[in-house]
C-alpha cells in the first residue's frame, strides 16, 4: 500500500518536498534494510531521525499502517546499529540517569531556576529554552487531593517527570479541575517518568525498565482512571501498559466523559488550539478539548488552516533535529499568528515550550497555556 | 483572394472526404472546408481556395445514446437538425451561437463559436468529447470516445476546436448533451450593469446573461422549479418570452467583432466603444459583441482590449478592414509553437491558407 | 545511465547543492509512485522556481537526459515513473498559492500546491477549488493538471481542464511559454487544452492560473443500501436518465465499505450489497427538489436506509470515506491493482457483472469504489505482492476487465492517465493513424522524446514485460 495519502500530512515532507522525508519513503527505507536490499548507513538513518513521530500519517492512513509502531521499531534497530554522535549519547545518557529519576530531576530544575533568576544561563543552558521556572509542582503531603463536594470516581494522576518542573501552573490547574469534577486526585508515591521520551528515542529497554516498575506503583491503589495532562505521556501509557488498558485518560477525555460542572465566570479571550501529536494523532483526542474550551462562556475559539500539524518541538527533536524543527516551527506560527488569537492552548510540555519559544523569537505577544488553565480560570 | 476556377468537392463519406482531401494535397491544391457557410467570414482573407469541401452532405446522427446523454454527428449536420432530434429525448447540446440558424456543428467547433449559454456550460471545448479528423495526407484520426469523461491519450478535440479548419477537416464529433431544464425563465430589465451585476451576485447563477448597448438585459434560469421561481423573484426583473433567444441568436450585424476580455476588464473595454455604438455582451463571460464602423475603431478598440489581457478579432467584416487591421490582432506569443503543430499536421498548407493566425 | 559527475555538478549549480539528490540509496526511495510499477531515477532535482526548471530541463536537452516530472508521486497510473532512468523533477518545493483574486474567481499557483490547500486558502473568500481527485489531501495541482485529474464532483463540475484557465510551461527545449490565461477565446490553437492531460510528456508545469467557484449556499449529501451492485448500477441509470445531474454520484460495494469502515466509522451500512453517495448543491430550494426527486428514484430501484447527513461534519465523515476508499482496501490485502476505464453510464450493470465474474474466475477479491455517475469504474484487485505466483492472475484480470471496459465502448481511463500502465492497450481505441497524430503533437514539441518517456504510447519493446518482473516494493517485510 503507497497510496501517498499521508505526504502531506507529514511536517518534513511540507517544508522540504522530499519522498526521503515522507512517511511513505521512510516505511520504503525501513523495509528496504529490514530485506537487506539497501545498505545500513548515517545517510540514510538521518531520514529515521528526521522523522518527528508526530504519527499525523498514521491519523490520516486508511489503510491503518501501524506508523507509530513501525518508526519505534526501526528506531530501536538505528540505535542498535549505529555508532552515537555525542550529542545523541549525551541526550540518551539524560533521558537515564536524569529524567527518570525525579528526585534528581527536580534538584536540576531548582538548579535550573537558581541559574535563571541570577542570570547564569550561558552556564546552565537548558535555562535559555526552557520556560522561567517557577516552585516545582507538589503534590499534598498525605498523596490525596480530595473532591470538591460530590465524589463520585477517583482518579490516579500522573505527576510525571519534566511537567512539574516546567509547568506546575498546568498541573494545579488540572487537578483542581478534577476536584470540581467530583475527584479524589491521588499521587501514586515514588512513580517514576513513564518511559516516553525513552521509547521514542529509540531506547526501548529503559522504557521497559521504567514501566515494569511504575506498574508496580500503580498496582497499590485503586482508582477510576489514570489521568494525564501531558499528550506524549498519555499515549505512551496507553501503548505501552496493558496492564492500565482503558483506564488511562488524558485530561480532556476524562472531563468530557465525566462532565464538568457549570462554569461560573466568563473569560473573554480569542483562543486557537494546537493539536499536541501525542493527543490528536496517537489518541485520536481533537473533538474533546475544543469542546472543553468552547463550553466557557466568553471564549471565541479560531481554528488554525492546521491546527492538527506538529509545531516541530516532538519530545527532544528541538534539540537533536533543531534546524528542521525551526522551519516546522516557523510554518506553525505563520499559521497561529494569522488567526488573529491572543491565547494558543495545547496538551502537552514540549508543544507549550516549542510554540512559547517561537512566538518569542517573532516578538509576539501571543500566550501559550495548557488547556487546564485556560477552563480552571472559568470557576 | 484570387478565385479560380474553384473545384466544389460534396463527400458522402468520410473515407470519401479524406481521398478527396488527399488528392488535393498531393496535387498542391488548397483545400476550403465549408458547412453552412454562417461562419465563413470570420478570419482572414484566404490567400488561395482551389477546392471547396462541402461538408453538408455528412448530415447524419450516427448515434445517440439517450440515457447516456451521448451523441456522436458528422460534422455537416445543422445544428438546429441536431437540436430537434435530441429534444426528442428532452436533451439539448448548449450551443447557441449567433448568425443562426444554418450553423453545422462542425463549422461551428472549428470557428470556436458559442453563445449565450456560454455561462452555464461553457464553450464546445467543454463538452466536446470525442473527434474525427481528416488530414491532408488523407488519415483519419480520432481521439478522445464516447464516453463523458476521458483521458487516454491527448486531448486533440482542444486543438481543432477553435482551429478554423487550419489542422485537419473534422468529419465527426462526439458531444456530451445535457437534459433540458425542469424550469426554463426568462427575464429582462432596462437597468444595464447595475441590473447586469446584481443578478450575478446572487446565490443562482443564471444560464445565460445578456446585455445590449441600450441597457436592455434579458437573463434566463435553468434549474429546480422552487429554485427558479425564488430567484427570479429575487431578481426583480419583469417575465419575457423564451423567444428573445431565438432573435438574439439571429444577431449578425454586416460588420461586426468579438472582443474577450478577462470578466473584470469587460465593462471598462466596452465602455470605450465610441457613442452610440450598438453591441451585447455576456458580463459573466468576458465576451462582447460589437458592430463597429471602421478600421480606426477597430484598431483603437483592440489596444484597449489586448492591454487588458484579451483580444479582438473580426466576424464579418469587408476585404478592405480585414487588409488594414487583420481579422485577428496581434499574433500569440506562443506562435512560434503553433506554427510548428501546424506544419507538422499540414505540412505543404494546403489548409484554409490565410484564415487562420497559422 | 548514470549522470555524470559533471552532469551532476551542473544541475546542482543551478538548484544548490541540497536539492539536487544522487545518492543510490536515496534514489530508490523516489522509484516509486501510487501504482504498481517502479523504476529508479539517476537523479531527484528540486526546483524552486521557473526559472530551475528551465535551466534543468537546457541541461537535460543538452545532454539528452530524460526528465520526468513528479508532484507529490500520488499517481496512480505510473506517470511520475522514471522507466527510461533520468531526472525526476520534483516540483513539491514550488508550493506557494501566489495569489487569490476574490473578484476575479481565479487562483495563481505554483504546481506543487497540495489541491486541498488551494480550496482551504480560497474558503475565506467563499470560493473553492472544485476538481477533487479522492488523493486531493496530498496530490499537487501540477500533478492534476499533468493528468487532468477528475474526482466525485467533476460530474458536475467537469474535471481539471475545464478549469485551468492558462498556464506557464516549460517545454523540452527549455523555454518559457505562457499559454491561455484569464480572458476566453485566445487568439490562435489552444495550447492550453492539449497540455492539460499531456502527462509529463509535453512540458513541465510552473504556473497554473485555475478558476475557483463560489461555495454552494446548500448542500445535500444523501447515503442509500442497495440489495446489489446491479441494482445500484440501475438506480445511477435511473437518476441520470431523469434529467437530474448531481454534484457527486459515487458508488462502493460491500467489500469496499467494510474497508472505510473499519477505519472512518462514517455509518456506511456495511450488510448492503452496494451503497450509493449522492450529492447536490446549490441554493437551498435547488437541494430540497432535488433530494426529494432522487430519493424517489433511488427507492424505484430497490434503495433502502436512505439517510441525509444532518451535518457539516457528519457530510465530511461520508466523504472522507468515500475519499479513503482505496487506501482503506489496504486493510483487506497489502497490495491493490486498479485500472479506471469508463463506459456509457447505461452499461454499469452489465460490465460490473464482467468484473465480477473476471474476478471469481481469476479467484481475486475485487472492492469496486467508483464515479458511478460518470461511469467510470474503479475495480481493485485485491493481492498480496508476496506471492509472486499471484501476479501473473493479477495482470490477467486486469487486463481482462478493461476488455470488457473497451468492448462496452469505453475507455482506457477516466481520470488516472495512461502513464506505464496502459500504454500497451492504446492499440485496443486507437488506429495506427489516431496515435501518429498523437505522435505529431510529441514528435512537434519534443522531437528527441525527453520529456517522460515510455508513456502514453505503446513501446513494443515493452510489450511482454509483466508486472512478476518489474520492481517489487514495499510489503515484504510483515508490518501489517
Amino acid at each position: 500500500m503507497h497510496c501517498g495519502l499521508c505526504l502531506d500530512a507529514c511536517p518534513t515532507f511540507r517544508v522540504t518536498g522530499l519522498e526521503t522525508e515522507s512517511p511513505r519513503g521512510r516505511i520504503y527505507l525501513m523495509t528496504q534494510w529490514k530485506r537487506g536490499q539497501m545498505t545500513f548507513d548515517e545517510k540514510q538513518v538521518k531520514h529515521i531521525d528526521l522523522c518527528l513521530g508526530c504519527r499525523t500519517c498514521e491519523a490520516v492512513c486508511p489503510s491503518g499502517v501501524p506508523y507509530g509502531r513501525i518508526i519505534e521499531a526501526g528506531r530501536s534497530e538505528v540505535e542498535r546499529m549505529r555508532r552515537p554522535t555525542a550529542k545523541r549519547w549525551i541526550a540518551k545518557t539524560a533521558l537515564r540517569q536524569l529524567v527518570a529519576h525525579p528526585r534528581r530531576l527536580r534538584a536540576f530544575g531548582a538548579m535550573t531556576r537558581v541559574a535563571q533568576a541570577v542570570r547564569l544561563t550561558s552556564v546552565v543552558s537548558s535555562g535559555r529554552q526552557l520556560p522561567a521556572l517557577r516552585a516545582a509542582f507538589k503534590p499534598p503531603a498525605d498523596g490525596v487531593a480530595p473532591a470538591i463536594g460530590t465524589r463520585p470516581y477517583r482518579v490516579a494522576f500522573l505527576v510525571g517527570c519534566v511537567m512539574p518542573i516546567l509547568y506546575p501552573q498546568s498541573h494545579d490547574a488540572a487537578v483542581k479541575l478534577l476536584q470540581l469534577a467530583g475527584c479524589d486526585v491521588w499521587f501514586p508515591q515514588n512513580e517514576r517518568c513513564c518511559g516516553a521520551l525513552h521509547a521514542h528515542n529509540g531506547d526501548l529497554q529503559e522504557a521497559e525498565r521504567l514501566r515494569d516498575y511504575n506498574s508496580r506503583v500503580y498496582a497499590s491503589g485503586q482508582f477510576d482512571a489514570l489521568v494525564v495532562d501531558s499528550a506524549g505521556c498519555g499515549s505512551h501509557l496507553k501503548d505501552f501498559y496493558p496492564e492500565l488498558k482503558g483506564r488511562v485518560k488524558d485530561l480532556s477525555e476524562w472531563l468530557a466523559e465525566i462532565g464538568m460542572p457549570q462554569p461560573k465566570r466568563d473569560v473573554k479571550v480569542k483562543v486557537t488550539y494546537q493539536d499536541a501529536c501525542h493527543l490528536a494523532h496517537a489518541q485520536r483526542i481533537k473533538k474533546q478539548p475544543r469542546e472543553l474550551i468552547r463550553s466557557v462562556p466568553g471564549v471565541q475559539l479560531v481554528e488554525m488552516r492546521h491546527p492538527d500539524i506538529c509545531c516541530g518541538a516532538a519530545g527532544l527533536y528541538s534539540t537533536l533535529e533543531a534546524q528542521m524543527s525551526r522551519r516546522i516551527l516557523d510554518e506553525k506560527i505563520d499559521d497561529l499568528t494569522s488567526t488573529g488569537a491572543e491565547l494558543v492552548v495545547t496538551a502537552n510540555p514540549g508543544c507549550q515550550m516549542q510554540l512559547a519559544a517561537g512566538l518569542s523569537a517573532r516578538g509576539s505577544q501571543v500566550r501559550v497555556e495548557h488547556v487546564s488553565e485556560l477552563l480552571v480560570r472559568a470557576y | 483572394m484570387v478565385v479560380t476556377n474553384v473545384a466544389v468537392v460534396k463527400p458522402r463519406s468520410a473515407d470519401e472526404l479524406a481521398s478527396s482531401l488527399r488528392e488535393a494535397a498531393a496535387a498542391g491544391k488548397s483545400v476550403t472546408p465549408i458547412g453552412g457557410g454562417r461562419a465563413a467570414t470570420m478570419g482572414g482573407l484566404l490567400e488561395r481556395c482551389d477546392v471547396e469541401l462541402r461538408m453538408t452532405a455528412l448530415d447524419r446522427v450516427i448515434e445517440h445514446a439517450a440515457a447516456d446523454m451521448v451523441v456522436t454527428v458528422e460534422a455537416g449536420i445543422q445544428l438546429e437538425a441536431l437540436q430537434e432530434h435530441l429534444a426528442k429525448s428532452g436533451q439539448f447540446l448548449p450551443l447557441d451561437p449567433f448568425n443562426s440558424p444554418g450553423h453545422t456543428v462542425g463549422g461551428l467547433l472549428a470557428g470556436g463559436w458559442t453563445g449565450p449559454l456560454r455561462l452555464r456550460y461553457g464553450s464546445a471545448r467543454d463538452f466536446t468529447i470525442g473527434i474525427r479528423v481528416a488530414l491532408p495526407d488523407g488519415k483519419l484520426a480520432s481521439a478522445g470516445g464516447r464516453v463523458v469523461k476521458n483521458v487516454s491519450g491527448y486531448d486533440l478535440m482542444k486543438l481543432h476546436v477553435g482551429a478554423h479548419g487550419s489542422l485537419g477537416v473534422i468529419v465527426a464529433a462526439s458531444f456530451k448533451v445535457f437534459p433540458r431544464p425542469l424550469r426554463d425563465v426568462t427575464v429582462e430589465s432596462q437597468d444595464g450593469w447595475t441590473a447586469a451585476d446584481h443578478v450575478l451576485s446572487l446565490p443562482m447563477a443564471p444560464a445565460a446573461l445578456e446585455l445590449f448597448s441600450d441597457g436592455r438585459v434579458i437573463a434566463r434560469y435553468f434549474g429546480s422549479p422552487d429554485a427558479v421561481d425564488v430567484t427570479v423573484k429575487a431578481t426583480g426583473w419583469a417575465q419575457a418570452d423564451e423567444s428573445v433567444w431565438r432573435e438574439h441568436s439571429r444577431s449578425a450585424p454586416a460588420r461586426w467583432a468579438r472582443i474577450a476580455t478577462p470578466r473584470t476588464e469587460l465593462r471598462r473595454v466596452i465602455e470605450s466603444l465610441p457613442a452610440g455604438a450598438r453591441w451585447w455582451c455576456s458580463p459573466g463571460t468576458g465576451l462582447a459583441h460589437w458592430s463597429f464602423g471602421d478600421a480606426a475603431e477597430v484598431e483603437k478598440v483592440r489596444k484597449l482590449a489586448e492591454a487588458a489581457g484579451g483580444s479582438l478579432v473580426l466576424m464579418a467584416a469587408p476585404d478592405d478592414v480585414k487588409n488594414e487591421v487583420g481579422a485577428w490582432g496581434t499574433p500569440p506569443p506562443t506562435l512560434d509553437v503553433m506554427r510548428r503543430l501546424k506544419d507538422a499536421f499540414d505540412p505543404h498548407h494546403v489548409l484554409n491558407p490565410g484564415r487562420f493566425v497559422v | 545511465m548514470p549522470l555524470t559527475p559533471q552532469v551532476i555538478e551542473e544541475l546542482r549549480r543551478i538548484v544548490g547543492r541540497d536539492h539536487v539528490i544522487d545518492g543510490a540509496d536515496d534514489l530508490r526511495i523516489f522509484e516509486r509512485d501510487a501504482s504498481i510499477e517502479g523504476a529508479v531515477p539517476d537523479a531527484v532535482v528540486l526546483p524552486a522556481n521557473t526559472k530551475q526548471v528551465s535551466d534543468v530541463m537546457k541541461v537535460a536537452a543538452r545532454h539528452r537526459i530524460p526528465v520526468v516530472p513528479r508532484g507529490a508521486g500520488t499517481g496512480l497510473s505510473g506517470g511520475a515513473v522514471t522507466i527510461r532512468g533520468g531526472i525526476a523533477l520534483q516540483v513539491t518545493r514550488m508550493r506557494r498559492i501566489l495569489e487569490i483574486d476574490p473578484v476575479a474567481q481565479t487562483a495563481l499557483v505554483e504546481p506543487g500546491v497540495v489541491n486541498q490547500e488551494l480550496s482551504l486558502a480560497a474558503a475565506p473568500h467563499h470560493l473553492f477549488y472544485a476538481p477533487d481527485p479522492s488523493s486531493q489531501k496530498a496530490c499537487t495541482i501540477g500533478g492534476n493538471a499533468a493528468e487532468n485529474s477528475g474526482g466525485p464532483h467533476c460530474l458536475y463540475y467537469g474535471v481539471t481542464t475545464n478549469h485551468v484557465l492558462g498556464m506557464e510551461v516549460v517545454l523540452a527545449d527549455g523555454s518559457v511559454h505562457w499559454v491561455s490565461g484569464d480572458a476566453p477565446d485566445r487568439v490562435g490553437l489552444d495550447l492550453c487544452g492539449v497540455l492539460v492531460g499531456s502527462e509529463g510528456t509535453l512540458c513541465a508545469i510552473t504556473r497554473i492560473k485555475v478558476r475557483l467557484l463560489r461555495t454552494p449556499p446548500s448542500i445535500a449529501t444523501l447515503l442509500a443500501a442497495f440489495p446489489s451492485i446491479e441494482t445500484a448500477s440501475q438506480a445511477v441509470s435511473g437518476v441520470i436518465s431523469s434529467g437530474i445531474v448531481p454534484a457527486a454520484l459515487e458508488m462502493m460495494d460491500q467489500v469496499t465499505v467494510g474497508a472505510v469502515e473499519a477505519h472512518y466509522r462514517a455509518g456506511y451500512p456495511t450488510d448492503a450489497g452496494a451503497v450509493l453517495l449522492v450529492e447536490v448543491d446549490g441554493i437551498p430550494e435547488a437541494t430540497r427538489e432535488l433530494i426529494v426527486a432522487i430519493r424517489d428514484v433511488l427507492a424505484k430501484n430497490q434503495g433502502y436506509a436512505m439517510r441525509e447527513a444532518q451535518s457539516p461534519a457528519e457530510r465530511d465523515l461520508l466523504w472522507a470515506g468515500r475519499k479513503g476508499a482505496i487506501g482503506a482496501l489496504g486493510r483487506i490485502k497489502p497490495n491493490y491493482y486498479l485500472h479506471d476505464g469508463v463506459v456509457p453510464r447505461s452499461r454499469l450493470p452489465q460490465v460490473l457483472s464482467a468484473v465480477g465474474e473476471i474476478g471469481e474466475h481469476y479467484r481475486l477479491p475485487v472492492a469496486n469504489v467508483f464515479h458511478a455517475g460518470d461511469g467510470n469504474l474503479h475495480p481493485n484487485i485485491l493481492f498480496d505482492m508476496r506471492d509472486r505466483e499471484v501476479l501473473h492472475q493479477v495482470e490477467d484480470a486486469g487486463e481482462e476487465m478493461l476488455r470488457a471496459v473497451v468492448e462496452l465502448g469505453g475507455a482506457l481511463s477516466g481520470e488516472h492517465g495512461i502513464g506505464l500502465e496502459k500504454n500497451a492497450y492504446m492499440p485496443w481505441v486507437f488506429s495506427p493513424d489516431d496515435l501518429d497524430a498523437m505522435h505529431r503533437v510529441k514528435d512537434t514539441l519534443d522531437p528527441n522524446g525527453l520529456l517522460n518517456p515510455g508513456k502514453i504510447f505503446p513501446d513494443p519493446s515493452r510489450r511482454q514485460v509483466r508486472l512478476a518482473g518489474r520492481t517489487g516494493f514495499a510489503v515484504e517485510a510483515k508490518w501489517w
